[in-house]
Formats: structure tokens, C-alpha cells, sequence
């Protein structure tokens, strides 16, 4: 008999790669500080904290588990990928792909063995940490915001910010260019509220799964399948029915409205990009119904951090390897760097043709998030910044090998942005050599300087024999 | 013996091109890299090239293949 794949099941097989601090963790600051910990030092365990300590002292039964996708070659294996440094052309296969989604019964949906409606609702009894300095309060960070389109019915999902502000209520952040945002805009202009529902805990087949860049209107359900490897299962909403769907095998699921037209302050926020972000006007969640595991476990992302970035960032080299799958069949490899936010991409291409960079390099700056974008060959690994910078640094002549597209969409949460900007300013960097022109001769630029493999291969076994603790790091 | 000699073209300025010139060795056949200088004092026969892996010493019309990128 199969195993169900969902959060537990994910935990079980990476007992090894997961720390479980034994002490009492504040749930403002306290956890999130573990992962700035863990960034900061270049190490990326699953962090589950079984006991989270709510604003009033006491310990929440609803363990936290955070920091659940900061490793690439973790997240990757996962997903069963052959290689996180394979994540683009894999992921962009998965994307293409789909299985039809299960519904399954209440009764055999372990997200709805506790059910609270209406009063019995309360938002706060949720370990839902205070991440940063400048948020306000408690926020859900790893809520999967699901509406549908009312002209088609066919749903989204994606994962938005809410500010716990009562029992009941809780802002709900998305940007107006998301497709959850335009379906809410639909309802408004038909002069209803928006149902909504957020899922929360999963696993990272179906959390990643879930953040596929997808076409509008276009179902996040089959994407999740074909990620998972097997259908995902849906049991109908409480509030909402089978209108919206929400996974079966989650931690737990928040129901409610979105009042038409009704916008309050929301923020300041931690954003991806590493900033808090400022206060603004968002919509809020009346919620009707709180749904959850009898031993529910509750999701964080760290925001702004490694555990964020990454998956989305994945999930982009997908997205961008389909684009320019459309302009050349000579990309092998795609990394959106976490150093880079969203805003980065390095792209390795193999024997490009006159001209195939810039090709490539125009193709991806089409892309809404992306500001900079170098191409290099495949003698450089795109995974070691140290290397791009050494491209950069000795294959590129700035005036010959860089072009700037002035007046291209982009995010507006760059910080950098002129305020009251509608439009970026983005940059491609051709870091490829020369072709070689004479059939049979190297190319016309300078060797690196190596030893031979098999030389090195042996010194490197013998320098991770060595006893090294002593030796300076920097 | 004359050197099999090709000259790169230089493209349209925004187009990469070479940027270094590759002597082909008359006795082994293997390539190394010369400068501009070197180049035109061993073909104005005032010095002389280095095989890199015979060690060889050989002059512009006995090299096996040179590949010349033209000056920027």
C-alpha cells in the first residue's frame, strides 16, 4: 500500500536533515532568528520547533516547522530531480505536464478532523510567528490563497501574506498583477465579496508544485499532480463547497470572504528581497471556517530568507528555461541565485551561435521579475558565483557586451525603484567567449590555466584528508 | 615548409571576435598562444617560437598552423 505523501511523510524520510531544538522558541523573532542563524552560516537543516511560545507565554500544541525548502540539493531531491543544477529543463518538463487532481470525502480528509466555524474560529491560537523588527504582529507566511475565476470556475492558488489582526480577521496581501488578485477584482466588479481559502503545510512536492508559474486562468491542481507523482487529493471547502477545493492531506485551512472594496493598512513586511517592505492598503479575510489535523502542524516561510527564495527561484529557472526553449535549443542550464532575489539570472549556454546569447538575453528580460541577466558558456559553473564573477570579469567588454531595455513591467517591490515608477530598467550581459572560426584550432582567446585532471583529482583527496581545523577560513 | 596561415575576420564591433593569436607546432602539432610582438618579431625573422610541449624551437615558415585574430 502506498504512503500518502504530505508533510509527515516528507518529515519521516529526512529525519537526518532535520534539527528539533528541545528548549521553548518565542514565536515573535525567536524561530525566524534560527534561520538567520543557518543563512548566515551557509547551513540549511529542516527546522521543526516543537514547542513555540505564543505572545502570553504559553506553549502552543501546534508544533512549527520552518526553513522546510532552504536547501537546493534537499528541495531537489524531494522533487526527485536528478540535480538541483538540472532544476530548469526538469522542472520546466513538470510544468508541461499534469495529473488529474482525487476528490475525496470529509470523512477521509485528515485537514478536516477538527472543524471550527464561525465564533469558534480563532486565528490567534495559531503558532504564527512575528518574523521581523518592523512587522506589526503575527503573520501566516506559508498560506496558499485559493479563488477561482467567476467567468470560468477554474481555480488558483498561490502563497500571500496575512496579518492576524483578530479571532477572525486577518489581512490578505497579493500584488494587483497576481492572478488571485484578479479574480478578487472580478467578483468586486460584480458587486460580490470573494471567497477564498488558505491551505497551509504540505509537502514540498505540492507547496513547490503549487507555485508554478502558470497561464490565466489556469489550475495549479494538475501541476501539484505532476509533481507529486501520483493525483492530489481535494476535499470540498466548508464554506465554499466544491468551489474551491483544498488538499485533502494539508495541515490545516483558513475559509472565508474578501469584503468588496474594503482595504485596510497592512505591513511593514519582510519582503523576499531581503528589505521590509512599507505599509500599504490590502484587502482583509473575514474568516468563517479554521479546519485542521488532530495533530496539526503549522508552516512557516521565512521571508526574505533562503527557505522563501529558494523554491520560487527554482520554480523561475523553469519558467525562464521555457522561454527560451522558444529561441534556441543551446541553453543547458539556468540558476536565479538566491544572492539576487528574483532579480538575477545566469544562464549557461552550449557553442552559441552569432548573436544566440543576445537572443536568449532578450527573451528572459521579458520576464516580469528578472533585472539583470548574464550568459555564459558551459566551461562556467553557474552555481559558483565566484565563476560568473570571473566570466565578468575577464570575457566582457561593457560598451560590446552589455544592452540596456529601458521602460519593461517589473516588480514593484524593488527597492531600488524611483518611487511612483511603473517601469524597470534591466540589463543583459553577454559573458561568452569567442567561437572558435577555424575548424580544428582552440578558440581565439586566452586557455585558462589548469593542471591535469587526474593531478588534481588526487590533491583534491588529499587536501579533504588533511587536518584542516586550524587553517585560516578567509 | 610555409606556414598554413589564417587571418579572423573582424565582424561588426558589437560581434565577439578573437583576441588571441594560436601557433600550431611544425614538429609535434601541438597549439599554444603568442602574443602580437612575438609574432612580428618571428616574422620579421628576429626571434623565434617555443613549442610549449616539444620544446622545439621554429621559425614563421615552419610553423604548422597559425591563427592570427587582426588588431582591434
Amino acid at each position: 500500500m502506498s504512503v500518502t505523501r504530505d508533510l509527515r511523510s516528507f518529515l519521516a524520510e529526512n529525519e537526518a536533515a532535520t534539527w528539533r531544538p528541545q528548549e521553548a522558541l518565542a514565536v515573535e523573532h525567536e524561530i525566524t532568528a534560527l534561520q538567520h542563524a543557518g543563512d548566515q552560516s551557509g547551513s540549511y537543516p529542516v527546522i521543526v520547533v516543537d514547542k513555540p511560545k505564543m505572545p502570553d507565554g504559553s506553549i502552543s500544541d501546534i508544533p512549527v516547522i520552518c526553513n522546510m525548502t532552504a536547501s537546493r540539493s534537499l528541495t531537489a531531491g524531494v522533487l526527485g530531480l536528478s540535480d538541483h543544477r538540472h532544476a530548469a529543463s526538469e522542472l520546466y518538463e513538470r510544468i508541461s505536464g499534469g495529473i488529474k487532481p482525487d476528490t475525496v470525502p470529509s470523512d477521509q480528509a485528515p485537514v478536516q478532523e477538527i472543524v471550527f466555524e464561525g465564533n469558534e474560529c480563532d486565528l490567534e491560537k495559531l503558532p504564527a510567528l512575528k518574523q521581523h523588527i518592523f512587522d506589526p504582529g503575527r503573520y501566516l507566511t506559508a498560506a496558499h490563497a485559493t479563488t477561482y475565476d467567476p467567468e470560468t470556475g477554474i481555480d488558483n492558488t498561490a502563497i500571500q501574506r496575512c496579518w492576524i489582526k483578530g479571532p477572525q480577521k486577518m489581512t490578505y496581501y497579493t500584488v494587483p498583477s497576481s492572478h488571485n488578485a484578479r479574480n478578487m477584482r472580478k467578483f468586486w466588479a460584480n458587486g460580490e465579496d470573494c471567497p477564498i481559502a488558505f491551505w497551509i503545510g504540505h509537502h514540498p512536492s505540492v507547496v513547490i508544485g503549487s507555485q508554478g508559474k502558470l497561464d490565466y486562468p489556469q489550475s495549479h491542481w494538475e501541476t501539484v499532480g505532476a509533481f507529486l507523482g501520483e493525483p492530489l487529493r481535494l476535499v470540498p471547502s466548508k464554506t465554499h463547497g466544491d468551489k474551491i477545493m483544498v488538499p485533502a492531506d494539508a495541515e490545516i485551512v483558513v475559509e472565508g470572504w474578501i469584503p468588496k472594496d474594503k482595504l485596510e493598512p497592512d505591513g511593514p513586511f519582510g519582503e523576499y528581497h531581503g528589505y521590509s517592505g512599507p505599509q500599504v492598503l490590502a484587502p482583509y479575510c473575514n474568516v468563517t471556517a479554521i479546519t485542521m489535523r488532530k495533530d496539526a502542524i503549522y508552516h512557516d516561510y521565512g521571508s526574505g530568507l533562503t527557505d522563501m527564495v529558494v523554491p520560487d527561484n527554482m520554480m523561475m529557472e523553469g519558467k525562464l528555461f521555457g522561454m527560451v526553449r522558444a529561441v534556441t535549443p543551446s541553453v543547458t542550464k539556468i540558476h536565479v541565485p538566491v544572492s539576487g532575489r528574483r532579480f538575477h539570472a545566469y544562464l549557461q549556454m552550449k557553442n552559441p551561435m552569432g548573436g544566440e546569447a543576445r537572443d536568449v538575453l532578450a527573451a528572459v528580460l521579458a520576464y516580469r521579475r528578472l533585472k539583470m541577466a548574464v550568459v555564459v558558456d558551459d566551461d562556467i559553473d553557474i552555481f559558483d558565483e565566484r565563476e560568473i564573477n570571473w566570466a565578468l570579469s575577464t570575457r566582457v567588454q561593457w560598451e560590446r557586451d552589455s544592452f540596456q531595455l529601458n521602460g519593461l513591467s517589473g516588480s514593484m517591490l524593488d527597492p531600488s525603484l524611483p518611487f511612483g515608477s511603473r517601469t524597470v530598467s534591466k540589463l543583459g550581459i553577454d559573458a561568452t567567449l569567442p567561437q572558435s572560426e577555424v575548424a580544428g584550432a582552440p578558440k581565439p582567446t586566452l586557455p585558462r590555466s589548469v593542471v591535469p585532471d587526474d593531478i588534481l583529482k588526487q590533491a583534491v583527496t588529499n587536501f579533504a584528508n588533511a587536518d584542516s581545523k586550524e587553517w585560516p577560513k578567509e | 615548409m610555409s606556414a598554413n596561415i589564417k587571418t579572423l575576420g573582424r565582424g561588426h564591433w558589437r560581434e565577439k571576435r578573437g583576441t588571441v593569436n594560436w601557433v600550431s607546432c611544425g614538429s609535434c602539432e601541438g597549439w599554444f598562444h603568442v602574443n602580437g610582438k612575438l609574432l612580428d618579431e618571428v616574422r620579421a625573422g628576429r626571434s623565434y617560437f617555443h613549442c610549449s610541449h616539444c620544446q622545439d624551437e621554429f621559425g614563421f615558415e615552419t610553423a604548422r598552423e597559425i591563427v592570427l585574430v587582426p588588431a582591434g
